[in-house]
């Protein structure tokens, strides 16, 4: 009777392990020595805190269990609160939030490298994918379903 | 080498805008150091770039552009008017400053589109729920005194009647929209602010003076747009506060909202429901209420449908049910006690509304119907000190039943021509029809009121630091209406179109200066309005308001002039507005008091037309915001309201020496100096304390003095209404929070030391802040 219990104690932790399975997110660090290991294609995700359809990408799209899937196989995945004060060292670079030194929600270097478009403000959302050669393929400024990005992921 | 391939991609996609023309150079920075990556554009044209990461930017500016605009996210856009010398320098460098007090926040009530705060032509005042968590506003009526201008005030002991007053006019003056929609009727004008829970809102939008044509000529103070929320983000909140009013009465108050939205957006509900449970309260210990008992159930659900990228289609169902009672000896049975006030309201609000728009959003198209229906059970009445048996059937017939119905249905049409141009235009369809009967007084409103109007407002953008507003509304207006009171019946029979223009100017003097001015052309039909609405009491018997014979409609005329400065001293950011404004009155709908006039010794009061009338005044705005963890906002109101011609306020019918005739020249309840301050400090990401208070100065307020209902006009101290609050946040979970809160509301137990005492009291004789001393504490969970 006990082995059953524990059994079924342990199938359920193991379902709930499951369960929780998650975007493997690397570091900007990791993803620097990774590429030069093995290279493969990037998936990059901008977000900050005050960004409601982040926050909807990051619990709606993130969560599905083929959005993981994918990402986990065939891309590394790194995201980034764009709002960090930490330095960032990539590429033989080293990238600070200089606007955060003279105000609030200054939005880290590399995200404003990264994310920027002409003639429009830096906004949120940003998602972008890139190619193995870390050449930009896609840069997305708006909110996506999971069906959406895994017909951006697929191609 | 990565990062080099990206900015090779990135420089080939910022090329494509180049034009070869005229090229400039030059820095853009932000306090002293380089800004990375800012906008650079010509204004009203796809010309642009932006900065390099050392602030650096390079554009080639065609020969027709006149000016720059050099905006960053978070960061003020700045202008730049370009003259042949810019090009003659070797680098055209530019300072940005942060937006810290939200400046360019988005609001709607300015135009009825969209628009950045800063560019809104009229002066739009966002009052979000962190304002009303701050100062502990359950209901509307608490959380608007926290603005320049506004005053909210309870007139009645008995029911806890509130009026709004913005710019020292009645609340008749001010037009409540729900969602932008105008269901708000004369009588929900009575109770509706203290129905209204505050955690179905998403923020309010106060526009002071008639500015904002297109809601109705009858907004000639200004307009209170209560929206709701439209949620992107799944969540949930539980939320309970209990209040101690002066220590001993209790107000019990749940809140229950959550919100759902599906993958692709396309849909999504929110549903609120609300529980709140106060006891009355006696101030001076004599049996008889001055807070009413009040119990509110209220919830309701807002969706949205996305059929397609170009239309929504929404829906707004809200249904309250309010029970309040005030008086003496509240466990009896009404018709046994002095006196009780009993209302119990059954209103349901709904409202669909269609959107369609182009792809680039030059055209909208907005269809709407909103409904809103109350049925009411009232009881104004009671023995009033006497125990004879005339009292007694008297106290037995002196239930009323209420049904109120208004509808409103519309389209709207918005079409940007160019950037500078843009047009709206709609049309608007309303009704209200109101029955309010009790027949032991032989009390009759008996009101329809349609009103058909048609509305165009035109922007126009005719130089660059200059913005004008035009617009004009037609209004076809048919009242009907029966009114009687015991023996004495009158009708109102009125079919009147009226033109309301209305002109508002915007001048951009600097960049940090704005000028603003505005007239705006307001009407009232003669009608019930809320307070015509309300039975108080005085002397043991009621009172009673009725239109008079030949009331004639009332006109406005509204002038504002501001200026507005914000600017940063370094890290430090201040805005500070100063705003005049001017309205004249004419043939304003005045309550005249005939004195003890109706049979059995009740008071009746008349609406009359009464001498023109004018208010003048200054409101000064003042923001303060070192930094993130602090903000300080204050704001003074210096106004006088006067009769041009003595007004007379209690008709003696004998004009004896000891009771001559009651005439006044300044309005009642109008203070000439009144105001509020808020400031938030959070030393921690868990922690933060408000502190928020508002003024009200000495004002007149009429005081029924004798049963004849012969007034003294009484002159009342200042109060000085403060709300210190400590809130507590825990983060139990990514998604789930907890929020510990506690305060007092009027620590310094500012609070009118006069009233009346016993069942022969004049219940109105009440001013003030709407409550003594309270402590609190509050509980919110969820994933909020």
């Amino acid at each position: 009777m006990k082995t059953i219990l524990l059994f079924l104690f342990l199938a359920c932790g193991s379902l709930a392990a499951q369960e929780r399975a998650q975007i493997n997110w690397l570091s900007w660090e990791e993803l620097d020595s990774a590429l030069v290991t093995k290279p493969k294609k990037t998936l990059v995700f901008f977000h900050a805190d005050w960004c409601a359809y982040c926050k909807k990408i990051d619990r709606v799209v993130f969560t599905k269990p083929e959005v993981i899937q994918k990402l986990n196989t065939d891309y590394y995945a790194v995201r980034m609160d764009v709002e960090t004060t930490d330095s960032i060292h990539f590429d033989g670079k080293t990238f600070t939030n200089t606007q955060a030194l003279t105000r609030r929600n200054g939005v880290h270097d590399l995200a404003l490298l990264l994310g920027t478009r002409p003639q429009k403000s830096f906004s949120l959302p940003v998602t972008l994918i890139l190619n193995e050669d870390f050449t930009i393929e896609k840069r997305i400024f708006n909110y996506y379903t999971s069906a959406l990005l895994l017909g951006f992921l697929a191609y | 080498m990565r990062i080099s391939l990206i900015l090779f991609f990135l420089l080939n996609l910022f090329s494509g805008w180049a034009q070869q023309n005229r090229s400039l150079t030059g820095t853009i920075s932000a306090n002293g150091e380089p800004l990375p990556f800012a906008n650079v554009y010509v204004t009203d044209s796809n010309t642009g770039t932006s900065a390099d990461a050392n602030g650096f930017y390079k554009l080639e500016v065609p020969d027709n552009a006149s000016r720059l605009s050099i905006s960053a996210v978070g960061f003020k856009t700045l202008y730049h008017r370009l003259s042949p010398a810019d090009f003659e320098k070797e680098y055209l460098n530019f300072t940005l400053s942060p937006d810290l007090l939200g400046l360019e926040e988005v609001v709607v009530s300015a135009t009825r589109n969209r628009l950045s705060k800063k560019e809104a032509p009229v002066i739009v005042q966002v009052m979000s729920p962190k304002l009303f968590r701050a100062t502990q506003s359950l209901s509307l009526a608490d959380g608007l005194n926290y603005q320049p201008g506004v005053r909210v005030e309870t007139n009645c002991q008995n029911c806890g009647f509130t009026q709004v007053r913005l710019n020292g006019l009645d609340g008749q003056y001010t037009q409540v929209l729900l969602n932008s929609r105008p269901v708000f009727s004369a009588l929900n004008g009575v109770y509706g602010l203290e129905q209204i829970p505050v955690s179905m809102i998403d923020r309010v939008e106060v526009v002071r003076s008639g500015g904002s044509a297109l809601y109705g000529s009858s907004a000639i103070a200004g307009t209170v747009n209560i929206i709701t929320k439209d949620p992107v983000n799944n969540s949930w909140e539980v939320s309970t506060n209990l209040g101690l009013i002066d220590g001993t009465a209790v107000d019990r108050n749940l809140n229950l909202n959550t919100s759902l939205v599906s993958e692709d957006l396309s849909n999504g509900i929110t549903l609120y429901g609300i529980y709140r449970n106060r006891d009355a309260y006696d101030a001076n210990g004599d049996g008889f209420s001055e807070i009413t008992e009040l119990t509110n159930h209220s919830v309701g659900a807002k969706a949205f449908y996305r059929p397609n990228d170009n239309s929504k289609i929404g829906l707004d169902l809200t249904a309250i049910r309010e029970y309040r009672r005030g008086g003496d000896q509240l466990d009896l049975a009404p018709q046994f006690t002095d006196i009780t006030e009993e209302l119990d309201h059954n209103t349901f609000f709904g409202g669909s509304d269609y959107e369609w728009y182009n792809d680039d959003r030059s055209t909208v198209f907005e269809g709407y119907v909103s409904v809103q229906h109350t049925n009411r059970e009232s009881y104004y009445g009671g023995l009033g000190g006497g125990r004879t048996a005339a009292d007694s059937t008297l106290a037995n017939n002196a239930f009323g039943a209420t049904q109120d119905l208004a509808l409103v249905t519309g389209a709207q049409l918005t079409r940007k021509f160019t950037t500078k141009s843009t047009l709206t235009s709609g049309l608007e369809y309303r009704l209200n029809d109101t029955e309010d009967a009790i027949s032991g007084y032989q009390r009759l409103v008996d009101q329809r009121v349609h009103n058909l109007g048609a509305y165009s407002q035109w922007e126009y953008k005719a130089f660059e630091d200059f913005t004008a507003l035009l617009g004009a509304r037609l209004d076809h207006v048919n009242v009907k209406g029966r009114y009687a009171i015991a023996q004495i019946s009158r009708n109102a029979d009125v079919s009147q179109t009226v033109l309301s223009p209305r002109l508002t100017l915007l001048y951009n003097i600097t960049e940090s200066l704005q000028f603003r001015g505005g007239y705006a052309r307001g009407f009232r039909a003669p009608q019930a309005f809320n307070e015509d609405l309300h039975i108080s009491s005085v002397g043991g018997e009621q009172r009673f308001a009725i239109l008079s014979d030949d009331l004639e409609s009332e006109f406005s005329n509204a002038y504002t002039a501001s200026f507005n400065f914000d600017r940063s001293f370094n890290k430090l950011q201040t805005s500070l507005l100063i705003e005049g404004f001017y309205t004249t009155l004419e043939n304003p709908f005045t309550l005249v008091s005939t004195g003890a006039a109706l049979p059995n010794g009740s008071i009746l009061e008349e609406s009359r037309n009464g001498s023109g009338a004018s208010v003048a005044g200054t409101n000064v705005e003042f923001n303060l915001s070192p930094g993130e963890e602090f903000l300080f906002q204050a704001g003074i109101t210096w106004q006088r309201s006067v009769y041009d011609k003595p007004q007379v306020l209690f008709e003696s019918d004998d004009n004896s020496l000891n009771e001559p005739d009651v005439v006044i020249r300044d309005f009642m309840r109008s203070p000439n100096l009144y105001g509020f301050f808020n400031a938030n400090w959070r030393p921690s990401e868990a922690f933060k304390i408000d502190l928020s208070g508002s003024f009200t100065g000495p004002m007149l307020a009429p005081h029924v003095i004798s049963s004849s209902g012969f007034i003294k006009i009484e002159k009342t101290p200042a109060f000085l209404d403060l709300t210190p609050k400590l809130t507590w946040h825990f983060d139990l979970q990514k998604y789930l929070h907890l929020e510990l809160s506690g305060g007092v509301q009027n620590l310094l137990n500012s609070y009118q030391t006069d009233f009346d005492r016993g069942p022969l009291r004049d219940s109105n004789y009440i001013y003030g802040p709407n409550r003594p001393r309270t402590f609190f504490i509050g509980l919110r969970f969820g994933d909020f």
